[in-house]
């Protein structure tokens, strides 16, 4: 509730739709974007978790939550119109869903490589084109429009056990800088935000939108908190038109 | 008079349309053998009734009965044959009657009203013209035996001299043929019902009771249905109400619905258990699950067609039809007013009921016939719908008790069926004729296949045959097509240039579907959207719709733009109409190097016909100087 009351923050005014919304990340994200003020579409594959969260977040006319699978086009758009429908308009879409799934590459599964491409590359780029209409909608009538991807960075050099990962990683943000040139003349900005990313030995298989239940885990990849990424999300979007908050890299402060 | 369960199921399904001589009397047999059957036995009791002696008579009037303790149940033959069994009978047209409500051409009323209009006319002028001639004798009563059409002889008729026909004559006749069943069943329940004692129909109550109850407890092997049956038929033959109506009142609750997908997976799960392990125990399941997913209504009807057909019906014909023809028989007939009565009530009446308002509903809606059917095919019709034989032999029983007006009767009704026979043939010949004449190319494709026009698979180039599709996605019928097309691509490569074109009937969102995939085509996933599509059918909905676009792998907002402003509805438009021009009325409509292809609608049949037409163009080009393709 005392979220709630805080209302008319930074984003008093903004629509946000955050894919990956009951993941480790995306939940600090939820809970930041009320705390701003803004209304939120949580989207997420599990009704359950989406309805916990939803409850955590007080509910509230200013939270709507829509069950769809990235990976499946006409759910992502099904999302959209649910959006639509209940708000009017989309301003700001955050992806932060995403799997990890770690090995040494020669012994990579390939069916967890394509798990990754669909969830980390194709879903982002469903969600990504499926929200830019009404977001685009949005720049051309001079408001405010934003879409910040969640990608990461690796740090951790010795343990070079996240090829795929990284590799996709590296294709979000080439596709974050190629959006930007597409989108940045139309008026929408598209963020990425890095968090550094060191791979937690015991931890081979994870899914990185599922809570995170261990203290090991948290220590893995302490440079990007759940907390800090929101905060940044919320500086990105809060930020003057007229300048982009483009790239960011969060890393941990005793990483050189 | 009803027994179309062939029929019915030959106009659902697409192949029905068009086919060979030979595959067409192989595949249209109920109706066509149903009525040589009842001929038959019509001859049959004609012969016996006029051998010397009166065997005949006798025989059908032997008492047959029970006893059990001091009471005895009894009857003669011929009533064993017209109330036990006939009960069978009606059973069997109540169930093609609501099945044709719930899932069939009743159902939709804007199409259903115009036949059954027609019956209901066609109930009521020929009755007041048989009352009208015979006002004032005591044969008034008998005005019940010319109020209905022998479906399973004029269905037989129509199959032998109604073949270059529309097919929606058919249907429009099965809806005036069961409408008018309900009609009659009706004038037997209320009309001829005599001595009616309540009491006894709360045993029939209590019977019917039972069978609800058994289907709401989800009972559905067919054979535990046949005790409370028993019950409700006694209960009915006890009340005096006409024993056989207990036939109507059983099948009006057997459950009916169209076949759900749920237990259409079971069955599947199960059929594929058994091939996995095949045991006795899983042979029962999987034969369980697949009867499950079946109505009991259409099992019934496709478990009591083979007997209503090759048995009771001859066997009705045999007891009711053995007139004695003699001289003075057939004199005091003809000069009966009785007599006329019939024949002018079954033959005039029908003609000018089922034609005039026919005519008057076509002036008020002028599209209520559709583009197919003419007015003259229904005067042909009415012509052929004086064949009122079955119900009419059932009502003379019931309406008259001298032995006179019986003969009377039965000859009146013999002969209204072979002159109105007659009247109908020769009017369907000359309308064949004239259809001939008027459109002797209707068989040829308009517009030949274009390449920069089209949608092609294949190589224009180096085909040697081309086949277009006419067809749409909202029939069950539509995976058959694409499991052709794949067939194809594999068995002739690079020989056979393919085109698909749009022919949405009259399915809600036919339009909608064929414009989708249009748009599709601007994304250029023509292809993919009409297997998408395909995957979907029957398009019920516009999320279907959406959802083969997705996964089509489509951009999901340019395919909304796109289908929402209609741009490929031009295309749609253009292959309409030349599918309107060539009188194409069922989808999948295929035409092999230009040609209508009317063979039945399988993988199997189409590939063949694709294949003669491959090799024959091979040969050409073979021969020095002739052109291939």
């Amino acid at each position: 509730m005392s979220e709630q009351s805080g209302t008319r923050g930074v984003l008093g005014a903004r629509v946000a739709v955050v894919f990956g919304a009951t993941g480790w990340i995306g939940r600090a994200i939820c809970h930041e974007l009320v705390r701003a003020g803004a209304s939120i579409v949580m989207v997420g594959r599990d009704a359950d978790r989406l309805d916990a969260l939803k409850r955590e977040l007080g509910g509230g006319d200013r939270v709507l939550s829509t069950v769809a699978d990235v990976t499946s086009q006409l759910e992502v758009d099904d999302a959209r119109a649910a959006a639509i429908r209940r708000f009017g308009r989309i301003d700001l879409l955050v992806v932060s869903s995403g799997v990890i799934t770690g090995s040494a590459f020669s012994e990579g599964i390939p069916a967890d490589w394509a798990e990754m491409i669909d969830v980390n590359l194709r879903g982002l780029l469903h969600a990504s084109q499926t929200f830019a209409e009404p977001l685009l909608d949005n720049a051309d009538r001079g408001a405010p429009a934003d879409i910040v991807l969640i990608g990461a960075t690796s740090t951790d050099v010795r343990a070079p056990r996240f090829a795929v990962f990284n590799a996709l990683s590296a294709a979000i943000k080439q596709l974050a800088r190629a959006l930007r040139q597409e989108y940045g003349p139309r008026g929408m900005r598209v963020h990425i935000i890095e968090p550094g990313f060191a791979a937690d030995q015991s931890d081979e298989h994870r899914n990185a939108s599922l809570p995170v239940r261990d203290k090991q885990h948290a220590r893995a990849a302490s440079a990007g908190t759940p907390d800090a990424i929101a905060a940044v999300v919320t500086l990105a979007a809060a930020l003057p038109r007229s300048v982009n908050l483009a790239e960011v890299l969060l890393l941990p402060t005793e990483t050189a | 008079m009803t027994n179309v369960a062939g029929s019915t199921l030959a106009i659902n399904s697409p192949d029905a349309t068009r086919r060979g001589p030979i595959s067409r009397l192989r595949r249209s047999p109920e109706a066509l053998r149903g009525a040589v059957v009842l001929i038959a036995g019509t001859v049959a009791a004609l012969v016996w009734a006029n051998l010397a002696g009166d065997s005949y008579e006798s025989f059908w009037h032997l008492p047959l009965g029970l006893e059990l303790g001091g009471s005895r149940f009894e009857l003669d033959l011929q009533h064993w044959v017209n109330d036990a069994v006939m009960a069978v009978f009606f059973a069997h047209i109540t169930l093609e009657v609501r099945r044709e409500l719930e899932l069939g051409e009743l159902r939709d009323w804007r199409r259903a009203s115009v036949p059954v209009i027609a019956a209901v006319a066609g109930l009521v002028i020929p009755a007041l013209i048989y009352v009208g001639i015979t006002w004032g004798t005591g044969a008034v009563g008998g005005w019940g035996i010319v109020v209905s059409t022998d479906t399973a002889f004029v269905l037989g008729m129509l199959a032998i001299i109604g073949r270059v026909m529309p097919p929606q004559l058919r249907i429009f006749l099965v809806t005036l043929a069961v409408a008018d069943d309900v009609g009659a069943l009706g004038v037997i329940a209320f009309a001829y019902t005599d001595h009616f004692t309540p009491l006894p129909l709360f045993i029939a109550v209590g019977g019917l009771a039972m069978i609800a109850a058994m289907r709401l407890a989800g009972v559905w092997r067919g054979a535990l249905y046949l005790l409370p049956s028993i019950v409700v038929w006694v209960g009915f033959f006890l009340s005096g109400v006409h024993a056989t109506l207990a036939g109507v009142a059983i099948a009006l609750l057997l459950p009916i619905f169209p076949t759900r997908f749920d237990d259409l997976r079971r069955a599947q799960d199960h059929v594929r258990a058994f091939q996995m392990s095949p045991t006795a125990s899983y042979a029962r399941t999987a034969n369980n699950s697949l009867a499950r997913a079946v109505s009991i209504n259409e099992r019934a009807h496709r478990a009591l067609t083979p007997y209503v057909t090759w048995l009771i019906l001859p066997i009705f014909a045999l007891a009711n039809a053995g007139v004695n023809v003699t001289r003075e028989s057939l004199v005091d007939a003809f000069t009966s007013r009785l007599t006329w009565g019939i024949i002018a009530g079954l033959v005039i009446g029908k003609i000018v009921a089922i034609s005039v308002s026919t005519w008057i509903v076509t002036r008020v809606r002028p599209d209520a016939l559709g583009p197919a059917v003419r007015m003259s095919h229904i005067t042909g019709l009415s012509m052929l719908a004086g064949m009122g034989f079955t119900i009419s032999l059932f009502v003379t029983e019931l309406a008259f008790d001298d032995s006179v007006d019986v003969s009377r009767a039965q000859i009146g009704v013999i002969a209204a069926t072979v002159l109105a026979a007659t009247l109908g043939a020769a009017a369907f010949a000359v309308m064949s004729a004239l259809e001939r004449r008027r459109s002797p190319h209707r068989d040829r494709l308009v517009r030949p296949l274009d390449p920069s026009r089209d949608r092609v698979l294949g190589d224009p180039r180096s085909a040697v045959v081309n086949v277009v599709e006419y067809g749409n996605y909202a029939t069950p019928h539509s995976p058959a097509a694409r499991e052709m097309r794949r067939e194809m691509e594999g068995r002739f490569g690079s020989e056979v240039v393919y085109a698909f074109r749009h022919l949405p009937l009259e399915q809600p969102l036919g339009l909608s579907a064929a414009i989708a995939n249009e748009a599709a085509a601007l994304q250029g996933r023509f292809w993919e959207m009409r297997d998408e599509l395909i995957r979907e059918a029957p398009i019920e909905n516009e999320r279907q719709i959406r959802r083969a676009a997705a996964s089509a792998g489509l951009n999901l907002r340019r395919f909304e733009h796109d289908w929402g402003d209609a741009t490929g509805a031009q295309r749609v438009d253009e292959d309409l109409a030349d599918a309107e021009a060539m009188h194409l009325h069922h989808a999948p409509t295929y035409f092999i190097d230009n040609t209508r292809y009317e063979g039945s609608i399988d993988a199997d049949s189409v590939n063949a016909a694709v294949a003669a037409a491959r090799n024959s163009a091979l040969r050409r080009s073979e021969q020095p100087g002739a052109q291939a393709g």
